[in-house]
């Protein structure tokens, strides 16, 4: 599942990176629902892309979350294998696209 | 005297079709672990039985040091540059910006419309990628004949 929605952000004074940390922590990242690795073994239930415009334009954030388990692969570097990739699993707990909305209207 | 030599009456004097996207608007972040679009960077073109040349340039940073961000072409959907496409690991410092290039030249399409999207996906972690008024994506497309 794919949700795009806009909302109004100011992220004036962060880092992109710390907004989309904010984005995935209102969407309710945790272990459950997984939106980021924090190691490249990481079991995920889904990800979230964000164009941060600046106001009085919204961001655009695209949240997936995946509807099928993926097995991981292996992850090869440079050549090298290194490990393996992340694991893509649905979340036990299958949100709505009115859940995921109403989440992210909390950062307006 | 110059000698004229004419040419094939079946000579194709139509011109290479040609896309362009600049991201602009604001910067793109990311945590997919596996290859999703880079928003707005799709461009749908259509050629005739010939190659393309699909290139791109923009900066982007991890905030995991060490940590993969992958890029990749797609043309309908089919990926470019292998699996896992071109890779920088984030270096020493999560507030260093890496400048990425790819480019890539096709095998002779079927004549018709296509559809050319640039894919990024992270090893770990959230990548920044820089799509500012100041600091754009460019990503372009250029039939060759």
């Amino acid at each position: 599942m794919i949700v795009t929605h806009e909302v109004m952000i100011n992220c004036t004074g962060i880092t992109g990176e710390e907004c989309n940390d904010n984005c995935i922590t209102s969407l309710g990242h945790g272990t459950d629902f997984n939106l980021k690795a924090e190691l490249p073994t990481d079991t995920l239930h889904g990800s979230v892309s964000i164009i941060h415009n600046d106001l009085p334009l919204p961001h655009v954030v695209i949240v997936e979350v995946y509807e099928e388990d993926e097995a991981p692969t292996n992850l090869t570097s440079h050549g090298i294998t290194t490990g393996r990739q992340s694991t893509l699993a649905r979340p036990a707990v299958m949100p709505t696209e009115q859940d995921l909305i109403n989440k992210l209207e909390t950062l307006a | 005297m110059a000698s004229v030599i004419r040419g094939s009456d079946n000579f194709d004097t139509t011109p290479p079709s040609v896309g362009k996207v600049v991201l602009s608007s604001g910067n793109i972040s990311n945590t997919s672990t596996s290859f999703v679009d880079v928003t707005g960077a799709s461009i749908t073109i259509t050629t005739g039985a010939n190659p393309i040349y699909i290139g791109a340039c923009f900066s982007f940073r991890n905030n995991n040091v060490n940590y993969d961000t992958s890029f990749n072409f797609t043309i309908d959907g089919a990926l470019q540059m292998g699996n896992l496409g071109v890779i920088q690991d984030q270096g020493s410092a999560t507030s260093a910006w890496s400048l990425c290039a790819p480019h890539v030249q096709s095998v002779a399409l079927s004549a018709g419309s296509h559809t050319i999207k640039l894919q990024w996906k992270v090893a770990g972690g959230t990548s920044l990628m820089l799509a500012n008024g100041n600091e754009n994506v460019q990503f372009f497309v250029n039939e060759i004949k």
